[in-house]
């Protein structure tokens, strides 16, 4: 009869355990303690900044049917606060959830979000997205309870820029730290300056391109900007064909127009035959009092002559195939 | 354009007060936000102002502006902001719309991207499409040369429409046109050969692209469905530049200036999510086209006279017709509570159905004796169409809480229309762990292999054939040849102390070209980036950072110093060097750091100063090597100093909060930047003094500049 009654009492516990551990893994808002939950005029009390930004948020507005303030209001995101108050507060106590903090799996932080915003247009691909596979939520970028929706926290470190706004560099920043350098290399697209963002090119949100980038390939996305580069051109030039980023490193870079190599140094690379693209051009070859001044060398080099380097349609007799016209 | 600008501003303008009214009515819509205007001074010292001024008007010194304004309501909301209103890089934004029912967005954005000034050239006419020299060549004479600027103003205007009232049914237009105005240089040969001079020619630059795109689709928790409708437009107010050529006796020559088209893209998106095993079901598909149609140029100038050849075209009209077809499939699952997975699959198409041009030999019909022949030519084998197949498989294991695997394979195979390589297989496998065990301590590692194989097509030249051909053989193209890569990333992020953010990234890749007799033979990346950031944003916050890379291009080349190759001038890299003929090596060396610190600090209840300070270099130096035994005059010597660079920036600025109204605004920033490179060391706009002289302009050879930036901004809040 006891060990009767022990398994009983342990099949009991175990069960018990079971339910409420089913319940924590599959309900990000774990079962809520009694008691309805509070209002933001309560929560206010402790967290007035937190509360005020949401009342002057999109979230807080009556108006947006869909929104939190015709739901639960800090509850729909936070729990049940009921406990959390009556405990007198406290980080994690009463149940209370911070669907920004990173002990909560990214998965989850994300699905606080998705439980609303999962049929905005703009997150239709974020489950085939790399911020998805790399367990990025929407709390590593975005500051639901800042003044600016991108989150920032560090200083800018940058030129005089002309632009007071908060420029979404900065938030990518805080990971891709490589892509970050090389915009802050001499040859750069207008991103420090604050005329071209980062989603200006790529998707944040998830899209089905490499690199998450808004178009089907990189050069559609490049030609949406720089339609002159589109042709179609008689005499074609194949890497332009190709990729755009076999010569241009799209980010940064030291040498001007964003080419990965100098040129004639990058041209070379490819073009090897008698006579000059196959001659090498060393320092003797600068203006004077150097030797012997190459002008495929000094200044823009090739580019002196081989102008229209994406294409031609000059004749044959212009030489148009040599994209000197 | 201009009665476009204002139509925009008064729209915008209009809105403002519409929305704000018809909302007021509501009774609950509240508008806030701030206007600040402030003065700015400059005071700079440069050669050339334009890296000072690239992307920045910083030219007209003056009032500077902002005005941003927010407005909440039950209803609807509205978002207006505007800075450097009449500058050449104003930004207007305005959007709003009504919860749940529509949204809309008007803005302009204009950008000024100056390229050097004054620049100069022997040229009159700078801004039209007839440039005529200011005779006679050649013209050594700089007094007589027009001085002028490089560099363009970009504006882009447009809109957004989207309507959904509340319903998974949504439909969006957007529309915006795209100018660019202004001068590029651009250079071109006057012979057919280097030794013939060249020109560097201040080019007009008018472009126009209007886009408009019209998208419907459904949209809810289960699934997405779309379909998108896209036309872009790019117009060129200017088709071809008119230039006198001072080797083909001072004759009009062309060139032509990149040629309209029009682009049509249809696109369809699908979704389908809360799949079984969590999956969520993607797939895309687009179809576009790009067209364009004109004459084909068949006249030439020619001779030393200064005579036209003609080399008649078959056909005599070209129809560019490049079509471009892609498909896209996803699926991603969560099969346990553990793992991850996606299958992709991707397939792109490009056909090049523009017509192929075959030009006769040239007919000369006018006086001159230029002795290069205009040989017929047949229209160009590669129209570079292509087909690429793509699939991968992409694992993420979460071993315990601490730990996730990753890891993946993608093979792609790309078939295309060209003489050297008609087909490329890669695969690509990579590993990750991430790792965060250790308290305040998570770590992220990745390796990387990426193997591409390329069927080379050009026919085999035995090195004993001294015909050019040989060439041909042994260039190995880096962007399509064979090559191994190999790729590792390091990421250490550390917590160690409340407050304290420490942060490592190292990225080394390395590639190697097989098979390669001439051309890349590899190239290695190494990149490392520190940084720490201490503070509370409330109290202090300090930021600082370092980074370091290093990339090497390695290459392999044959110089031969006359037009044919022989038995004893051979093409053949392992030929005995001669001072004709020897191979030679390069190693292309860029090395780039920069250290950054910044603060912001609160320092008084209404005062917060923020403060930076930013020191970049970079440089560029070439190696060469040459397989020879006895040196030759032609014999390269290195390059110590290519686009080398030396960045010094400082920036102070405080805010104080005068009252609840108003806020006052200054800042100082000081800038230096210096230039140093081996092919513009000595600068000179003229080279030679007879019908071959080259004419340079100055396009960005002197861009040092040292500026000192002063400004105050008064900002009234509401």
């Amino acid at each position: 009869m006891r060990l009767y009654n022990l398994f009983r009492r342990i099949g009991g516990i175990g069960i018990a355990g079971l339910i409420f551990g089913l319940a924590g893994l599959n309900n990000v808002h774990a079962a809520a303690p009694a008691g309805s939950p509070p209002g933001p005029e309560v929560c206010k009390g402790c967290h007035e900044n937190q509360v005020n930004s949401y009342a002057a948020s999109v979230h807080g507005q009556k108006g947006n049917l869909k929104g939190p303030a015709n739901a639960g209001e800090c509850s729909t995101c936070h729990g049940n606060g009921a406990a959390h108050v009556q405990a007198g507060g406290g980080r994690g106590v009463g149940g209370i959830i911070n669907p920004g903090s990173k002990s909560v799996p990214a998965k989850d932080r994300t699905a606080t979000c998705l439980a609303c915003h999962e049929d905005n247009r703009t997150l239709a691909f974020w489950d085939s997205g790399k911020h998805k596979k790399n367990d990025v939520s929407c709390s590593n970028c975005h500051s639901i309870h800042g003044g600016n929706i991108l989150k920032k926290t560090d200083p800018s470190i940058s030129p005089y820029v002309t632009t007071s706004k908060q420029l979404q560099y900065e938030t990518c920043a805080s990971c891709h730290k490589d892509i970050i350098s090389q915009i802050r290399k001499p040859s750069h697209h207008p991103i420090i300056e604050g005329k071209l963002k980062c989603s200006d090119c790529h998707n944040p949100h998830g899209a089905l391109s490499k690199a998450m980038i808004k178009s089907e390939s990189v050069n559609t996305l490049c030609t949406s900007c720089h339609a002159d580069k589109r042709g179609p051109y008689i005499h074609e030039h194949p890497p332009v064909e190709g990729n755009c980023l076999t010569c241009h490193d799209v980010h940064g870079s030291q040498h001007n127009k964003l080419l990965s190599q100098k040129v004639p140094n990058l041209c070379q690379d490819c073009h090897d035959w008698t006579r000059h693209p196959g001659t090498p051009y060393g320092a003797q070859r600068g203006f004077p009092p150097a030797g012997n001044t190459g002008r495929q060398f000094v200044a823009r080099g090739c580019l002196s002559c081989h102008n229209q380097i994406h294409g031609s349609n000059a004749s044959s007799a212009g030489r148009g195939q040599f994209f000197t016209r | 354009m201009k009665i476009m600008k204002r139509k925009l501003l008064a729209v915008v303008i209009a809105n403002l007060f519409a929305a704000s009214a018809a909302v007021a009515a509501e009774g609950d819509f509240k508008l806030s936000g701030s206007v600040g205007f402030g003065v700015r001074g400059i005071s700079e010292s440069s050669g050339d102002s334009y890296k000072l001024n690239e992307y920045r008007d910083l030219n007209n010194d003056g009032v500077i502006s902002e005005i941003d304004v927010k407005g909440r309501g039950g209803k609807y909301h509205l978002d207006m902001f505007g800075e450097n209103l009449g500058l050449d890089d104003q930004y207007i934004d305005l959007k709003g719309g009504q919860y749940g029912v529509f949204k809309y967005r008007l803005y302009d954005n204009k950008l000024r991207h100056n390229l050097t000034f004054g620049a100069l050239t022997p040229y009159t006419g700078v801004g039209t499409n007839t440039l005529r020299g200011v005779l006679p060549f050649p013209n050594t004479n700089l007094a007589t040369f027009t001085r002028f600027d490089y560099g363009y103003k970009r504006e882009d205007i447009g809109g957004m429409f989207e309507f959904s009232n509340n319903s998974p049914w949504y439909v969006r237009a957007d529309v915006n046109e795209v100018t660019n105005k202004g001068l590029r240089p651009f250079g071109y040969a006057q012979g057919s050969s280097p030794g013939q001079g060249g020109v560097e020619l201040p080019t007009p630059v008018d472009y126009k692209t209007t886009n408009f795109t019209l998208e419907g689709g459904y949209s809810s928790r289960k699934g997405h469905a779309s379909v998108s409708w896209m036309q872009s437009k790019f117009s060129e107010g200017v088709s071809q530049l008119n230039w006198q050529n001072g080797y083909f006796g001072n004759g009009m020559d062309v060139a032509l200036l990149p040629p309209s088209n029009d682009m049509t893209k249809i696109a369809a998106n699908g979704v389908l999510k809360q799949l079984p095993m969590s999956s969520t079901l993607a797939a895309r598909y687009t179809y576009s086209k790009v067209t364009n149609s004109f004459t084909v140029q068949t006249a030439a100038l020619n001779g030393t006279g200064g005579g036209i050849t003609t080399a008649a075209a078959t056909p005599g009209t070209f129809n560019g017709n490049v079509k471009y077809e892609t498909l896209s499939l996803s699926l991603s699952s969560s099969p346990t509570k553990t793992l991850d997975t996606r299958a992709y699959f991707n397939w792109n198409k490009k056909d090049n159905n523009s017509t192929p041009i075959a030009y006769a030999a040239g007919v000369f019909s006018g006086p001159g004796t230029e002795a290069q022949a205009i040989v017929a030519r047949a229209a160009d084998p590669n129209n570079n169409s292509y087909r690429k197949s793509n699939f991968g498989l992409d694992l993420g294991y979460r071993i315990d809480k601490q730990n996730k695997l990753s890891g993946g394979y993608d093979w792609l195979e790309t078939k295309r229309d060209r003489a050297d390589y008609n087909k490329s297989t890669d695969q690509k496998v990579y590993a990750q762990l991430a790792n965060s065990a250790l308290a305040n301590l998570d770590v992220r590692f990745k390796y990387q292999y990426l193997q591409r194989r390329s069927d080379f097509q050009e026919p085999f030249v035995a090195p004993t054939d001294v015909s050019n051909g040989y060439f041909l053989y042994a260039v190995r193209r880096y962007d399509v040849a064979s090559f191994d890569q190999n790729m590792v990333k390091l990421i250490l992020d550390l917590n160690p102390a409340p407050l304290l953010d420490l942060g490592f990234e190292t990225i080394y890749k390395n590639n190697k070209y097989k098979d390669v007799i001439l051309g890349r033979t590899k190239d290695d990346r190494q990149e490392f980036f520190v940084n720490l950031s201490y503070g509370d944003p409330k109290a202090f916050r300090v930021s600082a950072f370092g980074t370091l890379e290093y990339v090497q291009y390695d290459a392999t080349h044959r110089y031969v110093g006359q037009a044919t190759c022989t038995a004893t001038v051979s093409c053949d890299p392992a030929a005995p060097a001669v001072a004709a003929a020897y191979t030679w090596n390069t190693k292309n060396k860029d090395k780039s750091y920069a250290l950054g610190v910044g603060a912001d600090w609160p320092v008084l209840a209404k005062l917060t100063l923020k403060g930076s300070y930013l020191y970049s270099v970079t440089e560029g130096a070439v190696d060469f090597t040459t397989l020879a035994a006895t040196t030759a005059a032609n014999y390269p010597t290195n390059i110590a100093n290519f686009d080398n660079t030396t960045s010094h920036v400082f920036n102070l600025r405080g805010v104080y909060g005068l009252n609840k109204q108003w806020d006052l605004t200054g800042g100082f920033a000081y800038e230096r930047y210096r230039y140093t490179d081996d092919a513009t060391t000595g600068y000179r706009y003229t080279d030679g003094t007879t019908s071959t002289s080259a004419y340079l302009s100055g396009a960005y050879a002197n861009p040092d500049y040292t500026a000192r930036i002063l400004y105050l901004m008064a900002k009234y809040k509401f």
